[in-house]
This record gives structure tokens, C-alpha cells and sequence, in this order.
């Protein structure tokens, strides 16, 4: 099991794309936290903001007390896609490269490859989660420290909480990239689906659902993945409307990551299942 | 019988109601030879050597392949493969690729190295692979076969793409592995190698076994005699009164076909010189393998013949 998840953690660490994903990560994070200041800073002419709004406190969700928070919103449902591209590629393109009958052919089950191929992507959106609240605390420190304001950190335990939420978003979404390659057996189509649904389909959905309204159709809404993982987000604190971060909350906190965590627990078994029970790929 | 390496029991693949890739195949490979596995394109040598590999799941039948069940890691443990095209990750070098797979298959790193120099890649090993030939690919892919030394090695179309030099190692390769004892199994289309190298040979055609055996078996009796006299027409019609008119028949200007069998090559020149007639040339009809390949999976072939045993009939094909 050891071999297998150091081979995939080298393989995803020589890869290209894997720092790509990351690279695009950061870039999207700070081009967030530098729009969003300056937009508040320097207000262009004609900008709406709510009534009642306070340029001192909405700066607030630039600094340090706010790093989780604003450090998700800024990401938003890219990040998830960026984790879902991460899975796709990390499990797809061995179908597509022909390298999974190669990889099974040294000895190691495909149990072994499959749950190697998990660790070594937890480790690596673990990698990620740090990364983007790393520089999600550093540029808040910097704001700060730049406008001469003040902004209490959070305690350890909501920043250990930050990083399992995150932990548990980005893993969710890298899960479905997961699904969607094993049950599909190849990178391109996965990808194609998976940004679809992600960036377009959920969207239409809630839309839909919430417009037409009703028990059921909330009901349905509240089990979507990407309420769910809003709603998680949601645990550390609402954002201010002008980010349009103000999430609306339509699940509870626990439910929410119950539901991201069920979510995680089918894709992975599907793709599991499909792994272990079908027939490899000889040719390319 | 010498032990067996690979047996396969009435094993069969259907992908699809009307997809039959692999049809109660009945093999045997020994521990020692070198093997070689014919067939057409499609034939299903693929699927089987897929299934020996546990990447492929049959529908119905068994196999033991180095004493364990396919696709076990103790049995996968003792063997290398090649199948079909050599796959990589594109964006290591062709070393890293190694290492990646030594490592999984707990093999020690200077394998690799000791791999690398074995099929002439060491002066690219820091390149990557997604710069590398065809014939470069196949050459590491055949080195990924040899990292564990495996005493099993299972090689689909090992020359595929090869210019003539690396065609040529890959025969000397070969042979040196069959000299240090390891039994090799390996599917190729080029028949001449094939002749070159293996001790037995077996043949599937339309995911049957269609003959199997050594090559002196598969070849089967001599295919006749071919004579070459002048007049050739007086030739034929002594020989036709004397051996009978199906014993003998045109086969190009100047040249008879005695019927393997029917007459002793030294009676028909005997015949045809004391009757005047110049005789140029007189030799056996030797058919080669391409000849026996051809017949055996020709369209209208025997797949639904005798599964296994060398073939039998006379030949079909043109005289050398």
C-alpha cells in the first residue's frame, strides 16, 4: 500500500498539470482578495453597495478575521472545479495513456492502485487547502497591514475547522472527477461533464428549484452538492453582499457536511466498484 | 510433460452477444520455451494474453499462469509483459517511467538501469518519453517486461515498430532469455522471427486454437516435389502415366508439382532422364510457416477444426 501511494504522490508531484491546478488556484485567490479590496478601497463611480454599508466593515472581510471565510468565496465553485479536474486527471488519463494495464502488470491489486491513487490525492488536496488558506492569511496580513487597520485572527480550532471543511469541499469535488473518470474510462469526456454540471447544470438547477419553490422542490435544492458545500462554507460566517458572498444558507452547518461527506462516500464507492469489477483497456 | 507454465482450461471472452473474442481456448506453455502465439489481427491473441494478465476477465474457463490463479500478485510477481502498444506516462523520462514501476513492483532501483542498458536506451533514459520514437517506446516497454527479471515473460508484438537492427536484438534478446531458463510467450507477426526463435508455436484463429505445436509439427510433411524439366509437357505426362494424373500438376513455365507422397524424388528423376527429358532442378517442396499460418486462418480456415495438434492436408500455397 506504501509503494502505491508513494508512486502516485511522485507521479502527481512530476505532473505538470498538478501544479498548474494549484498555480490557477493561487492566481484566482489573489486576484479575488485584490479585486475585492480595491473595489471596496476605491469604489468606482456609480457602484451600488446596500444600504447601511460601512467601508470600514466590509474591509474587515480582506483581513486576517475573515481568511477562511473570504478565502473559499473568492475560490468559489472554480476551486471545486479546479479539485475536479484534479481527480479526472490523476485517475483519467491513465485510461487514455494506456498506463493502468502497465501499472497492474508490476504486481499490486487493483484494490492497492485504487486506494493509493486516494491517499496520494487527499495529500494533495490537503496540499491545496494549506496553500490556498496560507495565502489567504498571508494577503489578509498584508491588507492589514497596508491600510493600518486592526483584525483579531481566528482561534486554532476555527482555523483546524477551516482546513476539514476545506479538506472536505475539495476532496468531495475531487471525488466526482474520480467518479466520472473511472465510470467513464477516459480524461476528455470527464472533464467535459464535470465542468458542465459543476459550472453550469447546478447553477440552472437551483435556479429552478428555488424559483418554482415549494417543499419538495427545496428539499430537492438542499441535497445538491453545491448548496451543501456553500452551506459549509457558511460555518465561517456570512459575507458581506457586495462580495456576492452573501450565502444564502439553505442547509444547516452539520447537515451540510454530512451531506459533502455522503456525496465524497458514493462517488468513491462507484468508482470503486467500476475499477475493480471491469475489464482494463489493452490498446490505447 | 514438462511443467507447465501457462494452461489455460476451455477459456473463453465474449465482450458482447455477438462479439466471441476468445473461444475455449485450450494452451499450454512450458516452463523453458519460448512460445510463440499466432494469429491474425483480431484473432484474440490479445484478449487471451489480457486475460493470463488478470486485466481481462473471462467469461468462463480457468487458467494458471505461474502456478497462481490470473492476475494474482504472486503470480504477477514472477512475470514481465508487453501488451499491445507500450504504455508511459508521457511527461517522465523514460528512467522515471522505470522507476515508477520498479518501485510498485518492489524491484530494486538498479534493475532499472541494468533494464535501460539491456534494450540500448541508456543514452535517452533522462528524455522524456513523450519525445520518444515508437521504436523507442517498444524498447522501454520491453524493459519494463525485464525489471522484475521475471522468470515469465509475456511479450505482445515485442518488434512492433522496430527498424531491422532492434528487430534483431530483440530476437538475440530473446534467445539469451530462453538461455538463462525463463520461459517466454510472444505474439508477433513477423513469421520469420517466429521460426527463428520458437520452440513451439500456437495459432488461434477467430478466438480458436487452431493448431499447436512445435514448428516441425505445425509445418507438417513436405508439401510435394517440385520439378523443373524441359519439355515440361513430356514431363508431366510421364509422370501422369506412371505415378497417376493427380499425382502431378503445373506450377509456372518449366515447373511440375509431384504430390507430396506420390513419388520419391529420386524415381521421378530416374523416370524423366531415361525417357530424354532434361531435369534442371528436383527439391522437396518445403512449406514455411507463413504457408501453414496462411491456410490455417485463411477466411473459409479450419477455426472450427481439431482445437489443438499440428494441422494436416496438403498445401495450399504457391511452391518455393
Amino acid at each position: 500500500m506504501i509503494r502505491a501511494v508513494r508512486v502516485e504522490l511522485f507521479k502527481l508531484r512530476r505532473r505538470p498539470s498538478t501544479w498548474v491546478l494549484g498555480g490557477i488556484l493561487i492566481a484566482l485567490l489573489l486576484l479575488g482578495y485584490i479585486l475585492i479590496w480595491h473595489f471596496i478601497s476605491s469604489p468606482p463611480r456609480g457602484a451600488r453597495f446596500e444600504r447601511g454599508f460601512n467601508k470600514a466593515l466590509a474591509l474587515q472581510s480582506v483581513y486576517p478575521g475573515s481568511f477562511i471565510r473570504t478565502g473559499f468565496s473568492t475560490v468559489g465553485s472554480l476551486g471545486g472545479a479546479l479539485c475536479m479536474l484534479l481527480g479526472v486527471l490523476a485517475t483519467g488519463s491513465e485510461y487514455g495513456w494506456g498506463t493502468l494495464k502497465t501499472l497492474l502488470i508490476q504486481g499490486p491489486g487493483r484494490l492497492q492502485v485504487f486506494t493509493g491513487k486516494l491517499i496520494a490525492l487527499a495529500i494533495v488536496v490537503l496540499v491545496f487547502v494549506l496553500l490556498m488558506l496560507g495565502v489567504s492569511a498571508g494577503i489578509s496580513a498584508v491588507l492589514v497591514q497596508a491600510d493600518g487597520a486592526t483584525s483579531a485572527w481566528p482561534d486554532t480550532a476555527t482555523i483546524l475547522k477551516g482546513i476539514g471543511a476545506g479538506w472536505l469541499i475539495f476532496g468531495m469535488w475531487t471525488s466526482f472527477g474520480v467518479f466520472l473518470a473511472f465510470l467513464l474510462r477516459q480524461a476528455t469526456l470527464a472533464i467535459g461533464i464535470g465542468l458542465v454540471y459543476l459550472l453550469i447544470v447546478e447553477a440552472i438547477l437551483t435556479a429552478l428549484l428555488t424559483g418554482i419553490g415549494g417543499d419538495v422542490f427545496t428539499g430537492i435544492d438542499k441535497l445538491l452538492p453545491s448548496v451543501n458545500t456553500t452551506s459549509v462554507i457558511a460555518i465561517f460566517g456570512s459575507g458581506p453582499r457586495f462580495l456576492g458572498g452573501g450565502v444564502l444558507t439553505t442547509v444547516d452547518g452539520e447537515r451540510a457536511v454530512l451531506t459533502v461527506a455522503i456525496y465524497m462516500a458514493i462517488f468513491l464507492a462507484i468508482a470503486g466498484t467500476a475499477f475493480m469489477r471491469r475489464d482494463i483497456n489493452l490498446g490505447r | 510433460m514438462a511443467d507447465l507454465m501457462i494452461e489455460t482450461r476451455a477459456l473463453s471472452k465474449r465482450y458482447s452477444s455477438d462479439v466471441l473474442a476468445v473461444d475455449q481456448l485450450d494452451l499450454k506453455v512450458r516452463t523453458g520455451e519460448i512460445y510463440g502465439f499466432l494469429g491474425p489481427n483480431g484473432a484474440g491473441k490479445s484478449t487471451t494474453l489480457g486475460m493470463l494478465l488478470g486485466l481481462v476477465r473471462p467469461t468462463s474457463g480457468s487458467a494458471t499462469v505461474a502456478g497462481h490463479a490470473p492476475g494474482a500478485p504472486a503470480g504477477l510477481a514472477k512475470l514481465g509483459a508487453l501488451i499491445e502498444t507500450p504504455a508511459f506516462y508521457p511527461y517522465l523520462s523514460g528512467r522515471r517511467n522505470l522507476v515508477v514501476f520498479a518501485r510498485l513492483g518492489g524491484s530494486p532501483l538498479k534493475n532499472v538501469d541494468k533494464a535501460l542498458e539491456t534494450v540500448g536506451l541508456t543514452g535517452a533514459a533522462k528524455r522524456r518519453v513523450g519525445t520518444y520514437s515508437q521504436g523507442m517506446r517498444q524498447r522501454l516497454g520491453v524493459a519494463a517486461a525485464l525489471l522484475k527479471e521475471p522468470g515469465l515473460l509475456i511479450l505482445d508484438e515485442p518488434s512492433n515498430g522496430l527498424d531491422p537492427q532492434g528487430v534483431v536484438e530483440v530476437r538475440d534478446l530473446l534467445l539469451e532469455l530462453r538461455k538463462e531458463g525463463r520461459t517466454v510467450v510472444f505474439s508477433s507477426h513477423l513469421l520469420g522471427e517466429v521460426e527463428q526463435v520458437c520452440d513451439r508455436v500456437g495459432v488461434v484463429n477467430r478466438g480458436r486454437l487452431v493448431a499447436e505445436g512445435t514448428l516441425q509439427e505445425i509445418r507438417g510433411a513436405s508439401g510435394g516435389t517440385l520439378v523443373r524439366a524441359e519439355p515440361a509437357d513430356q514431363a508431366q505426362r510421364l509422370i501422369a502415366e506412371r505415378w497417376g494424373g493427380e499425382a502431378v500438376a503445373g506450377a509456372g513455365p518449366g515447373l511440375l508439382r509431384v504430390t507430396a507422397g506420390a513419388a520419391p524424388a529420386a524415381d521421378i528423376n530416374q523416370a524423366l532422364v531415361a525417357a530424354g527429358v532434361r531435369v534442371s532442378e528436383l527439391r522437396p517442396i518445403d512449406r514455411s510457416l507463413e504457408d501453414v499460418f496462411l491456410e490455417l486462418t485463411a477466411p473459409s480456415g479450419p477455426p472450427s477444426g481439431p482445437p489443438t495438434g499440428p494441422p494436416s492436408g496438403p498445401p495450399t500455397g504457391p511452391p518455393q
